[in-house]
C-alpha cells in the first residue's frame, strides 16, 4: 500500500472534519488533548494542547505565576501520527497536514 | 468543565510552522528541564562547598564559649540548616533524575504529555531545591556569624571566704596583697592575708 507523502497543506475542510470528530480531555490544568482521526491522512492522533512550555534554561514557565489562558483561544493544530510518510524532513512530526481550531473551554 | 471545538479561519503556513515547533518544543522539554535541575544541582553544590572553605578563616569555633542563649541559637540555626539542605538536596535529586518510583501507566496519555507533566514536577522540585539550599546556605553563615560575633561567655569569678563574710565577683585586679573584686554591690579589697579560702566558681550564687 502506497503511503502518503509529506506535505505540508491546509484545507478548509481539515478544520471543521477535526472540529466534529476530535474528542477532547483534560487530563491536568492547563493541558487539553485532543484525539481524533487526522484529517488528511485518516491516522488517529493525539494532539496535547498546553498552556506553557519550559524553553530555556533561564525561565521557569510550568507551575510559575503566568497569565491564565484565556477561555477561547484559536490554536495551530498539526498532524502528529507517527506513522511513515515519504519526504517527512528531519524534526518534523505527522503527515504535513495543518489547521487552525478555535477551542472554548467553560468553566464548571 | 466542557470544551467546545469550532473550525478556525483559514490557516497560513507560518502555522504549520509554528505549531511544529511547538510540538518539538514539548517533545523535548523533559530533557531541557533535566539538563537544567543537573546543572542547578552542580551549582547549589559548589556554593555548599565555598561555603565551607569560608568556614576555615577561623573565629570563635567552640560555641560553648558563648554566653547563653548564643548556644542554643547557633544550635537551631544549624539544624535549621541541615533541615533545609537535605531537603534541598533530595529536591534537586529528585529534579535532576526523577523520582526513584514505578509510575502507575496511563495508556489515554501520550508519551510527550506525560513527559510534560513530569516536566512540571520537575520544575516545581527544582524551584524548591533551589530556594531550599539558598535558605541552607544563609543559615550556616548565620550559625557562623553569630560563633564568631556572638557575646562571649564571662570569665570566672572568685568566692574569698574571710571571717564573718563571704564575697563573690570578677576579678579587677592585685596590687600588694589586696584583691580587688567586682561584686554586685560594687568593687571590693579583700586583704588576701585576712581570706580563709578562695575558690574560682562559674558563677555568683
Amino acid at each position: 500500500m502506497d503511503r502518503l507523502p509529506y506535505a505540508e497543506v491546509t484545507e478548509p475542510g481539515y478544520a471543521e472534519r477535526a472540529a466534529a470528530t476530535f474528542q477532547a480531555a483534560r487530563p491536568a490544568p492547563g493541558t487539553l488533548l485532543l484525539t481524533g482521526p487526522c484529517p488528511r491522512c485518516g491516522t488517529v492522533i493525539q494532539v496535547p494542547v498546553v498552556d506553557g512550555v519550559y524553553k530555556t534554561t533561564g525561565r521557569f514557565r510550568v507551575g510559575g505565576r503566568r497569565e491564565p489562558a484565556p477561555s477561547e483561544r484559536l490554536e495551530p493544530l498539526i498532524c502528529t501520527c507517527e506513522e511513515e510518510h515519504p519526504g517527512r524532513p528531519a524534526g518534523r512530526a505527522g503527515c504535513g497536514a495543518y489547521w487552525l481550531l478555535r477551542i472554548t473551554v467553560d468553566a464548571p | 468543565m466542557s470544551v467546545n471545538l469550532a473550525a478556525g479561519p483559514p490557516a497560513e503556513p507560518w502555522h504549520a510552522a509554528l505549531a511544529q515547533e511547538r510540538y518539538g518544543l514539548l517533545a523535548g522539554e523533559l530533557d531541557r528541564v533535566r539538563a537544567a535541575a543537573t546543572a542547578w544541582r552542580t551549582g547549589m553544590a559548589g556554593l555548599l562547598a565555598a561555603l565551607v572553605g569560608f568556614g576555615l578563616v577561623k573565629g570563635r569555633t567552640d560555641i560553648g564559649q558563648l554566653a547563653p542563649p548564643w548556644p542554643v541559637v547557633t544550635g537551631v540555626l544549624l539544624l535549621a540548616a541541615a533541615v533545609a539542605g537535605g531537603a534541598g538536596a533530595l529536591w534537586l535529586l529528585r529534579a535532576a533524575h526523577g523520582r526513584p518510583a514505578v509510575s502507575p501507566l496511563a495508556p489515554s496519555l501520550p508519551g510527550v504529555l506525560a513527559d510534560h507533566l513530569a516536566a512540571g514536577t520537575a520544575l516545581r522540585d527544582l524551584r524548591r531545591g533551589v530556594a531550599a539550599t539558598l535558605a541552607c546556605a544563609a543559615l550556616l553563615v548565620a550559625a557562623v556569624a553569630t560563633t564568631w560575633y556572638g557575646p562571649g561567655k564571662d570569665g570566672p569569678r572568685l568566692r574569698v571566704q574571710q571571717p564573718g563574710s563571704v564575697l563573690c565577683g570578677s576579678v579587677v585586679g592585685v596590687d600588694r596583697g589586696r584583691l580587688t573584686l567586682r561584686t554586685e554591690a560594687g568593687q571590693v579589697t579583700v586583704e588576701l592575708g585576712q581570706a580563709l579560702t578562695v575558690q574560682p566558681v562559674e558563677r555568683c550564687p
